[in-house]
Order: structure tokens, then sequence, then C-alpha cells
């Protein structure tokens, strides 16, 4: 018995070191995503905006528009910091990384803290969902 | 290392095993749920289209409209994925399963990930108080 303890003690603490010194993802982004409306119905470049600015409120990104169809996204979260740059038309959005503090952005590898990808994807979601809900 | 005690991992092997292993709760779809606005007045079919749209929106569902009295949702969540069909008229609606990912989906027992039905009701709730609210 104090062997399997002494085995599962050793696997617990490679598991540790496995989860502390995994290297980031790639930087994942959102490009030219197309902007599709429930009813199919085309929306006008406020719509559009507006959508985005509501998706980012509902997941607590603060969104700041820099000029008609560009808007800048920053997230918050424990000590982490994003930046994002979300360009817009009637047509479609991306979600373009700017820049970070705390997530061990690599801007040579283009790698970054694996939660990253969660927290963008999250609020592409949103965006999906709030751009299929407007002008119904 | 007596203080890690034999009995304990196991106990915490088991309890592992059993959260990984347990099958799916029964799989929850709503039926003919009727149409009842707070007034009793009749909706128009397009005011029930934008209640179940704004609903489910507002629950980070993706909704499209697949045909005059038929929204196709979907929920992205993670890694899993869920996909109902909501075919209504102007007396009631139903929310259906359509699809999945990762969600242990059996399609023989009729049976899905816990969290599923979770998220149908809640669904169900946001549709029923967004109809209830029309007119």
């Amino acid at each position: 018995m104090k062997q399997v303890a002494a085995g599962l003690f050793v696997a617990s603490l490679v598991l540790v070191a496995m989860m502390g010194c995994r290297a980031g993802g790639q930087v994942y982004e959102v490009k030219d995503a197309p902007i599709q409306t429930a009813s199919g119905k085309a929306l006008t470049l406020d719509q559009v905006q507006k959508a985005i600015i509501d998706a980012g409120i509902k997941q607590t990104w603060i969104m700041t528009p820099v000029k008609p169809g560009e808007m800048i996204g920053e997230y918050n979260i424990q000590s982490h910091q994003i930046h994002v740059s979300i360009p817009y038309t009637t047509k479609n959005y991306s979600i373009l990384y700017k820049d970070s503090s705390n997530l061990r952005y690599d801007p040579v590898k283009r790698t970054i803290h694996v939660n990253y990808q969660k927290w963008i994807e999250r609020l592409d979601n949103e965006i999906k969902a709030r751009l299929s809900a407007a002008g119904s | 290392m007596r203080w890690i005690r034999p009995g304990k991992a196991i106990v915490f092997i088991v309890l592992l095993v059993t959260l990984g292993c347990r099958g799916g709760a029964q799989l929850y779809q709503v039926r003919d749920a009727p149409v009842q606005t707070a007034t009793g007045h009749p909706a128009s079919l397009d005011q029930i289209q934008k209640a179940i749209i704004d609903a489910g929106a507002g629950l980070g569902w993706i909704m499209a409209v697949a045909k005059p009295g038929e929204i196709v949702a979907t929920l992205n969540l993670r890694s899993h994925t869920a996909i109902v069909t909501i075919p209504f008229t102007s007396k009631n609606y139903s929310i259906l399963y359509k699809d999945s990912t990762n969600l242990k989906y059996d399609s023989e027992k009729q049976t899905i990930h816990e969290n599923y039905n979770g998220w149908i009701q809640r669904l169900d709730n946001t549709i029923r108080t967004r109809i209830a609210a029309i007119g």
C-alpha cells in the first residue's frame, strides 16, 4: 500500500509540474467571421456595433469604439489583462490580438497563455449570439 | 509516506471513476408548450419568433431561422456543442434535440450529459418569460 501511495504522490507531482510548465497555445484570432442574423436580414453598421458592445458587456469585457467599424475590447481577469481589436463591417468581423499583460505572450512564436483562446472563443460565441438576434 | 492514506487514495480514485463514468441523464425535450402571454392576448408568429430569438441570444445561443415557424439554436460551451430545433406556431412551441458534440449523446437510450437538460430548461424558461411579455 505504501508503494501505491508513493506512486500517487509522484504522479500528482508530475501532473502539477506539467500544468505549471506547459507552453502557451498559438494566439487564437477570429478573422473575417461572417455576420449572420437569424432571419437572414442585413444589419446596419450601428446594429453590428451595438451587438458587439452588448456581447462584450455580457462577458465582462470593456468595449470602446475607436471609430466606426473598429472597437477595442479590454478584458481583466485576476492579474491578467488583454486588449483585442475588433474591426467590423456590415458583412463580417474579426477579433485580433492587440496586447496583453501577464499572459506570457511571445511575439516571435506567437504563443500565449492557454486560457487566452477560451476567453476569445467565449467572446466570439457571445458576439455570434447577439448578431443572430440583431435586427429581428 | 504515511500521510497519504491508502484508504483515502482509494476513495478518491473511486470518486473520480464514478464522476467520469456516470451515465448521462434522460434527454429532456419540451413538446408543444403553450404560447401564453401575460395579458392573454394572442401573439403573432413574428412576435413569437422575435421572443424566441431574443431569449436564446440572451443566453448565448446562436439563433437561425430555418423556415417560418422553425428556429435552429446552437450553443457552444467550451468543448461542447448542443443544437436544438424549435418549431413554433401561434399556439405552442417545442424544443427538440437535433445534434451535439462531446455530450455523450446515446441515441438508443436517449441519454445525454447531465448539464444538457439544465441548458434546455433555462432556454425554455427564458422563452416562456419573453413570450409572456409580448404585447
